[in-house]
Formats: structure tokens, sequence, C-alpha cells
């Protein structure tokens, strides 16, 4: 007997040995450890996740729309919330998807420097890291907008920011960093990216240098930091500067914009609750739409009539039709309108005049394009922030961090009212309510800091 | 067939070739009778086993050498003969075995390993044999295990039909809840359908971890082994003939009360009175469906219909009731054909099965049938003593058509009108809208366009919808008796099955005209088609390929029945793949066979905008899933004095799950039992209880889940991104280096008895099983990019009953026999880490698990009812202790104790009592079976689907209308706008659960046999009756808890056996 045991004992570290070969097989060949160039670069063209679903919170609080009563009541509690501004409603997944973006571009930057290029080259390698930072920074400037304070530079360094996941690591404890800092690691992202990211990309679901500078511009005009803000708005225009002419579309369409048309330089799209943003249940601010003269070519090409009598947004950048997942990427015009707000604010008012000039005459009837002739400052700022206002409706990502920095000036700041069941309720500037509220799980779990409530 | 001729040519000249010396030849009567008895076992006194009877009871040995020779007859079922004989033999011995009376089951069952006496084995098995398996009819394998095997019980939640647990569920993953089918040796990894049950001999289940843990990290659900029928050394040719026919009650599409059409065109118009398809109605960029009630009303709106005729018409469509057209077009009687011829026969030194069956299905689906040919050779070769050589193959081809229209619907989403006709008035095929309305469909293209319209009778015949599959199993094995005690056994077992569909969408069809004209572009005359007329072709290709093969060395040894030992040992390996590929041809021509190219790169416009440009979707698809194990295995028993048993086995699996160091992978298992045969002490004087046994047993097994993997794992998709259309990939699972595999661990607690004479037999098993480290997903900060993480965390409890007693009623020309059969099982949630914020998410029907650590695993969850509001008639529920009709609030402020947990969604008791009576050559056979203490939730009236347009329950009728109503209904008012929280509550109020227990005549079987007619040895008649009447039942409804979508189709099967 004990001769049949060693025997048995001897073939277990035979066979274990033997075998440890064949159980490397992998149980399903379209699954892969990622240790090729191609693998990182599958996993950031991975559309559902990273081009899709942008944060919507703060769109669903923005001022550009309002929402009948009826079809508010029939949206869920949440949703009703982030409507009216209550104190306490949640937009979780605007945290989680894009902390799942964050993670994928984590997950290409743990691996990029380490993995097998085969057919490919160290351009491609840069390019690829490059992608990476610019989703890890690009997510961060999302997150910083809606769950932190606006960006005051006097005091941002005592603001809570966001949490600054720099590794794949799930066992890595969450902790908020300072708001200053989480603007620097946007930064230093959004820098990075521009550096090693080809001028322009192959698609606009892939960042490009000129994306990257476009979200830079982005973020500089959010902190304040205007001569940034219009430097990194040049470089974007020397790169990409060409406009649609508006009356070249055929305004009857559906939506006159295709997909990745001329202006588009990174294609997003929001995803809000409940169909919330959608044509029939987002009706355009009346106050909006009254905005637009008789001759600009946005009143017709961005919107059409209801049968109530209302207006609906149709020229959504995405190119879908009748859809509420509303473009929320980086296109052309914001850069134009990023630089002369820029210019506004640097005192260089000529030099805002040429650049709204130059912007105008594709956006308004031929004879009919507004002259530009600054000398006053005020009047300046205010004449572009109102085409600002009018382009940018609808455009996902931009009203309400918007709405939030321009709250820090008394003269640009806004109080928000709806109108719900007859009763308004109101938004006053600089209320705490600007910033969302952190998901419960992520608090029980992690244990940061709440955003405050009065 | 040739190769059958040479084969039996083969066996009548080995007969001859060995007869030298004179044989030792003689038969076996029934000592009652005087009938010829075959298949009995002639052996030596010592046990080495010489011949079996065959069918005239005759026996021939060939001995040489010896002077005295001791001979023993044994046949379960009768008191086993030794004689002592003088050679050589002057004339052929006579014996006589006398029968034994006794409900005690004495069978060998198997383990797929091996083969164990069931009275020496310490752990729990269940034996199915031949004559209770073919006392059901039906098709599969699976189906007739319903209701005759003790702690099977078939879970059909969902409307499954085939889906079963053994002693309920130990993993929480749906994926891996199947016990593992064993056939024969090795796990059957094709499809289980592709078995013909006519070729099955018997079915053994293994139910504690003594009898399971032999599969090791696959047998954490329990096993089923299937063993088909073999051929046997010294038997003569035998040929057995099947046939039976099922005729199956097509469905009953008025099972489910509705409301009538004309009410339905009554609230349609209460709906367009308050402008609920304005919206619909003013939709002209994609012009969804209307009904063609709300046209009329849109019309007479315009003032294009005068009232009188809008009123007309409504009537006439109000009398129209569709379920009768689908009924008499898209149904009919099902029937099933079965049919299967088999031979077998043996010498000394060969024996053979050959088995041939043809099945023929036509379902109750007008368009539906299946086809399946079996085909299946056993050979076994004893080319010396102690060598045998054994080689099989078994074919089946199947082929299934699936044209059947299904659920007819108006589009992606909308459900048919009640008052809908598939016939017009002149009988042609009518028109149903689809997708668009029937307005814009009317004008669209002006003729530049493909016909848009839809006809559901023409689709039903345009469909060509195929499945051909073919599988072939091939295995080969030895035995070799190496010295006297030792045998050393290979196995080699090798499977294909090969599966085609071809969906082919004819150009006729709707999806195919729908699709071409959605990318069709009209400029003023030019007419431009990106996709090509013709069919359009999607093919799919699956192939599994199985390899497995097994070594294996026994050891039996038995000094004077006073030690007995039996040791087995071995190693396995397994090897199988899966790979799926995909594509779909456009422009097809079925007769030229020819395709053509579309361009799957750009984005072209959709059709008056109807839906932004798009691409041609390509349907392209590739899979590859490798499943591999290497098993080493111990399994021993030793039995002292007959009395005491020991039983031990070990076995260490590795598998490889994705990303886990070779090392870790490999997983030990074990399980020890004993067994004491308590009557056989001498101290025993229990005479009313002849046979005692205990039995106790204790080990455990596992589940696999190859799905998930320990690192960082990233899925390719195999269509490329969807606007870029580049290789994408997704994150499938951060990492997890921790991963094990699941466990289960059992303990069973048995007693086996015999009582007043053996006429009541029985066992009663206590069992309780620990299912733990169960794959489920936990909680984690979701900041870190999920938000929870698989991992092995979740523990299950599940205790539980069996009890089975067999009795002999009448023995004599009347006979009856019962047996009774009754499991009690019940598994709660013993750790869950993924905790629910949000009690009102516990709501439901028990089709999820419920993660309340104590509570029942499957619960059936509702909010509770407390009346309709008198005012408004709004249904009433407890919130936070009081009651409330703020619906929107409600969900998020409902706290535990305001919800009614009902309890299990599966029959934590349930079994079945057969009784069986036989007159001379008459049997009958009822099985009535009983399913208790669960709970199920039924239809009621949703507002808000019937303003979708789904008819809805008849509760309708008995809705709140004004106050004092509440005090006899229970049903909201109907309110516009609907609130769909409120029909969310109402619907999972707890007064629409109901218990589900009931006791139903399952199935009775009446036969008669025909005994010694002309040639034949045999021929019985049977018919039989299944899905009888429910008896009892505690719904008040009249519903039958298990098939509550049409009630229980009655099945009636017609069948004749031969044996000749």
């Amino acid at each position: 007997m004990k001769k049949l045991f060693s025997i048995y004992i001897i073939a277990t570290v035979l066979i274990m040995s033997a075998c440890s070969k064949y159980l490397e097989m992998k149980p399903d060949q379209s699954i892969a450890v990622p240790t090729k160039l191609k693998d990182l670069q599958a996993i950031l063209d991975y559309e559902l996740y990273n081009i899709r679903g942008y944060p919507a919170g703060g769109d669903m609080g923005a001022d550009y729309y309002y929402m009948d009563d009826n079809d508010l009541e029939a949206r869920n509690v949440d949703a009703r919330g982030i409507y009216q501004y209550a104190p306490i409603a949640y937009r979780d997944i605007d945290w989680t998807d894009s902390y799942k973006r964050i993670f994928y571009a984590n997950v290409v930057l743990d691996e990029v420097d380490g993995v097998l290029l085969e057919e490919l080259n160290e351009t491609h390698r840069q390019a690829v890291k490059g992608a990476a930072l610019f989703q890890r920074g690009w997510n961060f400037l999302h997150l910083a907008q809606l769950f932190a304070s606006a960006y005051d530079p006097n005091t941002a360094d005592g603001e809570m920011g966001v949490v600054l996941r720099l590794n794949s690591d799930i066992n890595e404890r969450s902790e908020r960093a300072p708001l200053y800092e989480s603007f620097a690691q946007i930064t230093r992202d959004l820098g990075a990216a521009a550096a090693l990211l080809p001028a322009e990309n192959i698609t606009p679901t892939r960042p490009s240098k000129a994306s990257a500078y476009a979200a830079l511009a982005r973020t500089y005009l959010y902190m304040g930091d205007f001569e940034q803000a219009k430097n990194y708005a040049d470089s974007c225009l020397d790169i990409r500067s060409t406009l649609i002419d508006y009356s070249t579309l055929d305004s009857m369409r559906a939506n006159p914009f295709e997909l990745f048309n001329e202006e588009v330089l990174l294609h997003n799209i929001l995803v809000a609750n409940g169909s919330m943003l959608s044509p029939n249940l987002a009706k355009v601010d009346t106050v909006l739409y009254q905005l637009y003269s008789e001759h600009d070519l946005r009143k017709v090409n961005f919107y059409t009539r209801q049968t109530d009598g209302s207006y609906a947004f149709k020229g959504n950048y995405s190119g879908d039709v009748n859809s509420s997942l509303l473009f929320s990427g980086l296109a052309l015009d914001e850069v134009y309108l990023i630089k002369a707000e820029s210019a506004v604010r640097l005192g260089l008012l000529d030099d805002a005049a040429a650049t709204l000039s130059s912007f105008a005459k594709s956006r308004y009837r031929l004879g009919y394009v507004p002259e530009f002739n600054f000398s006053d400052a005020t009047l300046a700022l205010q004449t572009v922030l109102n085409e600002r206002q009018k382009e940018l409706a609808f455009r996902g990502g931009i009203r309400w961090a918007d709405l939030k920095r321009l709250n820090l000036s008394p003269t640009t700041a806004k109080t928000l009212k709806r109108t719900v069941n007859g009763e308004i309720v109101e938004l006053e500037p600089n209320d705490r309510r600007y910033n969302l509220l952190i998901p419960v799980e992520v608090i029980r779990q992690s244990g940061i800091q709440q955003n405050l409530r009065d | 067939m040739k190769y059958l001729y040479l084969m039996l040519i083969y066996c009548c000249l080995q007969l001859d070739v060995f007869a030298r010396v004179p044989p030792v030849q003689g038969y076996v009567l029934v000592g009652s009778s005087g009938d010829p008895l075959r298949d009995v076992t002639v052996s030596t006194c010592d046990g080495n086993l010489l011949a079996v009877t065959d069918d005239e009871g005759s026996f021939r040995l060939l001995i040489d050498g010896r002077d005295t020779l001791c001979l023993q007859f044994k046949l379960l079922g009768f008191e086993t003969e030794q004689i002592k004989v003088r050679l050589p033999l002057e004339e052929r011995l006579r014996i006589n075995m006398q029968e034994r009376i006794s409900a005690l089951e004495e069978v060998e069952v198997s383990t797929g390993y091996q083969t164990v006496p069931k009275e020496r084995a310490t752990g729990s098995f269940e034996f199915v044999d031949e004559k209770l398996f073919n006392r059901q009819i039906s098709p599969d394998v699976i189906s007739r295990l319903d209701g005759i095997a003790p702690s099977v019980l078939f879970d059909r939640r969902g409307g499954a039909t085939q889906s079963f647990q053994i002693r309920g569920l130990s993993t929480i993953t749906s994926a891996i809840s199947r016990p593992l089918i064993v056939v024969d040796n090795f796990p059957y990894e094709g499809d289980i359908n592709n078995i013909n049950p006519n070729n099955i001999a018997s079915v053994t289940l293994l139910k504690d971890a003594a009898a399971a843990s032999i599969w090791g990290a696959a047998a954490g659900n329990g096993v089923l082994v299937i063993t088909t029928k073999k051929g046997g050394f010294n038997r003569a040719l035998n040929f057995s003939f099947n046939a039976n026919t099922t005729m199956i009650e097509k469905p009953n599409l008025f099972y489910q009360p509705q409301v009538n059409s004309a009410t339905f065109i009554e609230t349609e118009r209460f709906l367009f009175e308050q402008g609920y398809y304005n919206g619909t109605i003013g939709n002209t960029s994609t012009w969804p469906v209307l009904t063609p009630v709300v046209e009329l009303l849109d019309k007479s709106r315009n003032g294009l219909v005068d009232q009188e005729l809008l009123e007309t018409e409504l009537t006439k469509l109000g009398g129209y009731d569709v379920r009768n057209d689908l009924s008499n077009h898209l149904y009919r009687t099902g029937i099933n054909q079965q049919y299967s011829l088999s031979t077998s026969g043996g010498s000394e030194r060969f024996n053979f099965m050959l088995f041939g069956g043809y099945d023929k299905i036509q379902e109750t689906a007008v368009g539906d049938q299946n086809s399946r040919y079996s085909f299946r050779s056993q050979n076994n070769f004893r080319p010396t003593t102690n060598l045998e050589i054994q080689a099989g193959v078994t074919y089946t081809a199947n082929s299934s058509i699936n044209n059947s229209l299904g659920t007819i619907r108006l589009g992606p989403s909308g459900t048919l009108y009640p008052y809908a006709q598939l016939l017009d008035n002149e009988g042609r095929h009518a028109l149903i809208e689809q997708n668009y309305r029937r307005a814009y469909v009317d004008t669209a293209g002006t003729g530049k366009l493909l016909d848009w319209y839809y006809r559901p009778l023409d689709e039903m015949y345009l469909a060509d919808n195929t499945t051909k599959l073919q599988d072939v199993v091939l295995n080969f094995g030895t035995k070799y008796n190496i010295i006297k005690d030792f045998t050393a056994e290979l196995k080699y077992q090798y499977e294909r099955q090969i599966t085609v569909n071809n969906q082919l969408y004819d150009e006729k069809s709707f999806y195919t005209r729908d699709l071409i004209n959605r990318f069709t572009q009209v400029n003023g005359l030019d007419v431009e088609r990106p996709i090509p007329l013709g069919g359009i072709l999607d093919k799919t290709n699956t192939d599994l390929r199985a390899h497995a093969l097994r070594g294996q060395l026994a050891y039996q040894y038995n000094l004077e029945n006073k030690h007995e030992l039996s040791l087995l040992m071995g190693g396995e390996i397994r090897d199988t793949r899966r790979s799926l590929d995909g594509n779909r041809y456009f422009g097809y021509d079925g007769d030229l066979l020819t395709t053509q190219r579309v361009n799957y790169t750009i984005r072209y416009p959709i059709y008056d905008n109807l839906a932004p440009p798009m691409l041609i979707f390509t349907n392209e698809r590739f899979s590859q899933q490798d499943d591999r194990f290497i098993s080493l295995y111990f399994n021993g028993s030793y039995t002292f004095i007959s009395r005491y048993t020991l039983s031990a086995s070990l076995r260490r699996d590795a598998s490889n799950v994705f990303g886990v160091a070779t090392n870790n992978k490999w997983k030990p298992l074990w399980s020890a039992g004993a067994a004491w045969q308590l009557s056989e002490e001498p101290f025993y004087h229990w005479d009313a209880v002849p046979a005692l046994k205990l039995r106790l047993t204790y080990g455990y097994s596992g589940n696999v889940n190859n799905a998930v993997a320990a690192l960082t794992t990233i899925a390719y998709q195999s269509a490329p991104s969807n606007l870029s259309q580049l290789p994408n990939a997704l994150i499938q699972n951060p990492p997890n280096p921790s991963l094990r595999w699941e466990q289960v661990g059992q303990v069973n607690a048995a007693l086996d008895f015999t009582i007043k004479n053996n006429r009541v037999a029985g066992s009663l098993d206590y069992f309780k099983k620990y299912a733990s480290d169960l794959l489920t997903a936990v909680p984690v900060d979701p900041t870190v990019g999920y938000n929870n993480v698989t991992m092995n965390s979740a523990a299950l409890n599940t205790e539980g009953l069996d009890l089975m007693v067999n009795t002999i009623n009448f023995e004599g020309v009347f006979q009856w026999q019962t047996q009774l059969m009754y499991s009690f099982n019940k598994t709660v949630v013993k750790d869950y880490l993924l905790e629910v914020r949000n009690p009102s998410s516990h709501v439901g029907n028990g089709g999820s698990l419920i993660p309340i650590v104590g509570k029942s695993a499957y619960n059936v969850v509702s909010y509770r009812f407390m009346g309709l509001d008198r005012e408004n008639g709004d249904p009433v529920f407890l919130v936070n202790g009081q009651p409330s009709t703020n619906y929107g609030e409600m969900a998020q402020s409902i706290i535990m104790d305001d919800l009614v947990f009902h309890g299990s969604a599966l029959p934590q008791h349930f079994g079945a009592l057969r009784n069986t009576f036989t007159y001379k050559n008459w049997s009958l056979s009822a099985n009535i079976t009983f399913r208790m203490d669960y709970f199920f939730r039924r239809n009621t009236v949703n507002y808000g689907t019937y303003f979708d347009g789904e008819p809805a329950h008849t509760d309708f009728y008995e809705k709140w209308q004004q106050p004092g109503d509440e005090s006899f209904t229970h049903v909201p008012a109907m309110i516009y706008p609907n609130d769909s929280s409120r029909d969310q509550f109402y619907t999972h109020g707890d007064i629409i659960a109901e218990r589900g227990d009931h006791i139903r005549l399952q199935d009775v079987n009446l036969s008669y046999q025909f005994r010694s007619l002309a040639k034949l040895n045999s021929l019985q008649l049977q018919l039989y009756a299944r899905n009888l009447p429910i008896i009892w039942r505690a719904n008040k409804q009249a519903l039958d808890p298990d098939f509550l979508e049409f009630g229980a189709p009655l099945n009636i099967s017609l069948g004749l056996q031969m044996n000749f």
C-alpha cells in the first residue's frame, strides 16, 4: 500500500509540474491581460465608457432650459431634485462614470511604458500615453467643476477638491486633494498630454494636441488665468481654425449638424437621468431664445418650434436626432469664444473684437453680421458672454461651470430661478448647492468628506 | 450495415472456436412460475464471474481441469443460490431461484468512476432504473426526471422548463448553478438534448459529499450520472423496438384574463381625449406607430371621418379578439414522435449494442419543428480473461426549424392591440402597423421604395431559420486485470459538436424590406440602395471540441467477507474548446448562391432622416473559450464483517482559471463517511424492522467559474467601435489575486430501513450544506472605478430532509405498490457583503437573491398594502410605519419593517406519491406531486403598460370608481396622467402575492403487457397522460403557479415497446 501512495504522490508532483503550461491557456480568447500597446489603445477606444456618459448633473441644473410640471413629475426623485436645486439630490453616475474613465486611463498609464510595441512604434506609444493622460485630466476637470467650489486662486488652497487617483490599484484609499492641487494635476495631465499627442488625430473620438490645447484653454478660463487661456486657445487655433458657415446648413433637417462635423475637436456625449435633456422635455429657456436676433442663423439651426409653441433644441453637435444625449466634447467655436473672452479680460479689446468678428461671420446671415467695436470693457464682456451663452447652450459640461465662475464676480453673477408647480425656487450665486453631493456609497466606503450644505 | 453482419458472424465464430472441452450447461428458472430467468450472473462461489443467463435462462461455461465446481447464481430480487457439482456433467443443470419479496432497491449505482452496490455505500445515491425512467414519455432526458426522483426540484421561476436543482442551490451565479451531468464516464459537454432517452439504462443522482465529491470542483450542485444501455457477454441476440407519439395541447392564449377589445378601445378613446397621443401624432420625424383606433379618432378630430362612421368602425373593431386569430394561425397541437430500434448480444468474448433512433417534434408554434437522428454503437471485446477493450461511437444529427412568428409587436416595443386581425375581410393576410405610422408608410417614397407594409402571416412563410447540429462522441477504454486484485483502466473520450445556424431574411420579408428602405436615398429619379436587393443571411457556426482522458487503478480485496477493501485512484485531464463565428451576407440569392458587397465604413443617411446617419450593421462575431481541467482522485472504502464501512475520497482539481498562478489553481476536496449495518449486530432483535442501516458522511465539493479572473483582464469586443470603427476592449475586471473556487461542505446523516417482512423499505436523509466562498459582487469605493468587485465573499446555508418509502401493499395476481417521496430544503443567506442601501430594492418576485443574512435566499417581497384611499381610490401603503400615498418619495422612505417577506419563491416542501396497480397484464400507475411552502406573484392591472397599449388584466373591471368602492375592491382607480410608481407599488403589493402550494395529478400511465406473443418476447402498449388537472391549490385565482403564462399543456402519449 505504501508503494502505491508514493506512486500517487510522485504522479501528483509530476503532473502538476507538467501541467502548468497546459493550465496557462486563456479561458476566453477575447480576454487578455493587457501586455501590448494595441491592447491599451483598444481600452481607450472603448467608446461605451470613454466617449459616452460624461457628467450631466450640471447641465440638468443649467438655466438654458425648463420643463413642464407634468413632465418633471414623471422624472425620478434625483432628477427632479437636481432640476429644482434640492439640497439633497444625487448624480452618483457623474462621479462613478468619471472615475471609471480615470481607472481606464490609469490602467493604460500603469502599463504603457512596459508593453510590447509589436508592429507599432515609439510615436504610437507616446500617443497612447498622451491620450490616457488627457482622459485623466479631462475627467478630473469635469469632476472638479461639478463636485468642488468655483476656483478662486486666492482660496483654492483651502478648498476641497476631488480625489486624485493616479494609479489603477483598487486598494488605495481615496482622499480629497485641495482644490489648488486638483487643478494643478489637471493642468499637469493635460499639459503632458498636449506634448505627447499628435497635432490632429485620425478620429475625433481620440484626443489630439488641438483638443488638449482646447481643454487647457477651458481649464485656465475656469481658473481665471486668462493669459494662459488665451495662449492655449491660440495654440489650438494655430492647428485648426475653420468654422462651419451656418448659412450653408440645411436648417430644415431634423439636425443640421452631422456626426464629427468640421468644428468638432473631441467627440463626447453626456447621459442625463430619464431623458431629462431630451428635446421633447427640455424646452428652450424663453429669455435665452429672445437673445438671438432675427438674422442669427443659430436660431433656425439650433431650435425647432414645438406644437405647443415652445422651442426644442435640435442642433446637437453629436449629429444625433431627437436625442437626449447632448454633445459634451470640445469644438472650435468654444475656443474662439475662450480667446475672445480672455482678450477682453486682459484688456485686449481690439483683439477680442477681431476674434468675435471672424467667429460671427459664420453665424449670422450675410449682410447682418454685427460689427464689434469695443471701447468699453464691461460692454465688451457682456457681448462676449452673450455670444458664449447663445453659442454654447445645450453643449454639455459648459454652462454650469460658466455660472460658477461668473458668480465669483458680482457684475456677472446670476440668480437662477425655476418655477415648479407655481412656486419659484431660486439658486443664489455661490450657493453651496452648486457643488453636487458625492455619492453616499463613496462617503461610506472611503470616509472622504461630503460637500457641505447650508 | 455491412459492419453489423461482419460483427455478428464474428461472434458466432467465436462461440464455436473455443468450445473444445465439453461445456457446463444449464438453465435457471423462476421458482414459483417455472419461467426462464435471464440476466442471472453465474460465478464461482469465491466471486469470479463466469457467465450471464440469456433469454431462455440458459448458460454455458467452459471449465477444464477440474473435478468439482462451486457455482453461485445471483440476481437482484431473488435469493442467491449456491450449488456444488461434479465434473464432467451428465446432463444440463436446472436451477430454481426463489423470488425475494422486498420493497428494498438492490442496485449497483454508478458514480461515473466506478459502480458500487448501494447497500455497501456510505453516501446518498438515488437510483432511477430503466423501467421507472421510461414510465414517462418525453423526447428529452431531463423532463423525465420530474416527479420521480426525490430531492430533484424543477425550478419553474420565469417559465423555465429544464432548470433543476438537487438539494437546493449552492451558488449565487446562475450560470454555474446546474448540477453536473455525466454520461457514462465523463461530463457531457454538448447539448443535453442530444441524448436520446430511449437509450438510457439508468440514472443515478449523487447527492451528498461522499457520493459526489469524487467529482470534486464541479460537483457542488450535485451530480446526475446517466448510464446508457450496453450489451452483455453471453447474451443471445436481442432486438428491441420502441415507438411513441405524444400530442401536446396548444397554449391557451386565453389563460391570462384580459379586458375585452371594446373596453380597450374605450380606454384608448379616453386617453385620446386627454391628449395622451398628441406627442406621437405630432411626431413627424420618426413617425411612430399609432393604432387604428387612434388614427380613426385623429381623423375624426380633423373632420375627415364623420361621427357616425367613427362609431360604426369602433363598434366593429370592438368585436374582434386577435387571440382567436393567433390561436388559429400561429399555434397548433404539438406532436412528438419517437422511434427507436436497438439490438444487443454477446458471446463469451465479445458483446455489442447498436441503437438507432428517430425523433420528430412538431412544436405547438406553427413553423417550429425539430428532428433528431441518433445512432449509437457500443462494443466490448474480451480477448483474454484479464483484458477487456471497449469502443463506442454516438452520433446525433439534429435539425431544427424555428420559423414561428413569436410575439407580434408594433415595433421594437409596442404591444399588438387586441382588436387586430391577421386576415382581412377578404381572407387575405392582413397588414399590421410596424415601426412606422400607417399613414406615413402609405405615402413614403412615392413608389421609389420597396413595399413597406408588414403582414404577419406572410412573414411566417417567408421565415427561414434553421439550425443543424451534429454531434459525435467517440469513446475508447481498456481494462486490464494486472494481478489478482488489481485492475488498471484507461478511458478516452472525444466529442465534437458542430452547430450551424442559418437565419435567412428573405428579400420579401419585412426585416429586409425595412432595412433596404431605411438606407435608400431618393434624389429625384435616382434611387440609391446602399443595401442591395436580395435576402439577408446571418450565419453562425458554433463548434465544440472536448477531449477527456482518464487513467485509473483499482484494488479489490475480500478476505472471506470479513475484510473488504476497495481502493481506486486515478488522474484525469479534460479540455473543452467552444468557438463561435458569425457573419452577415447581404443580397443573398439562395438559387445562385451569390451575395453582394456592402460598404461597412460609410455612415449613410437614413431615409427621410428617420434616424441619424448610420453604418450598416455587420453582425460579425468571433469567440473562443477554453476550459481545461486536470484532476487527481482517490476513493477508498473498507468494510469489516459486512457491518461497518468506512469510506474516504480525496480529489485535487486544477483548471485554467485565468490569471491565477498555477499552484493556486490546485484545490483539494475531500469527503469521509461511515455506515453501520445495525441490524446485523448480534444484539439486534427488533423483528419489526429486520434491516436497519445508519450512514453519516461529511465532505466538500466545489463550483468552478472560469468567467472570473485574478488579473486585470480586458475583453476585446468582436464588433469595431460604433463611432470610429476601431478595435476596442472592455476592462473586464480589476485584479483579484485572492480568487478561489466556491466551496460546498455537506454533512449527511441517514437511516435506511425495511419493515414488515421487507414489505416496506425506505430511507431518510438529513443534510446540511454550507456553501461558502461564493463569488458575488462586493461593494467597494466607487472612486476606484467600480461600484463593486466580484470576490469570494458570500455564503449560503441549506438544510433539508429527503424521505423515500417504497411499499408493497399487495402481492399476487393483483399487485399494488406505492412510492412516497418527500423532500424539504431551505436555503438561507449566511453571509453577504453587498448591503442594500434602499430596503425597497428588496421588493421582487424571488428571481434574484435577497441579500439579507438569515433570510430565505429567494424571497418574494412586497409592499404592505393598506387598502384604497376612500377619497380618490389611490392605493395606500405602509411607509415608515405610516399609511402613505406619496409614491414619489415612498421608494426612498420605506424601511425594512414596512415590507412583507412572504417566503421562498422556490417550493421548500415537495415530493410525490406514486401508486402502481398491476392486475394480470394490466398496469396502472398514477403520480401525484406536491409543491408546498412557496409564493409567486400573479398578474393584475398595470395602468402604465395598459396606457402603452398592453391589454389590462380583468382586475380592471374591479377598479375603484367612487367613494365606497374601497370596501369591496383593492384595485386602484384609473387616473390620468398615470403615475408609474403608483403602478409599481400596487403590482408589488402584498395582496398580489399568492401562495404557490398545490397538489397535482402529474401523470398517469396505463400499460398492457402481452406475454409470449408468437415470436415476440414481450410487447407492451402504453397510454400516458401528463399535466393533468391540479387537484388542490392554495390560490383562489385558479392559477397554475408553475405555468403562469398559459397553464400546463396536457400531453397524451401512446407508446409501444417490443422485444424479440
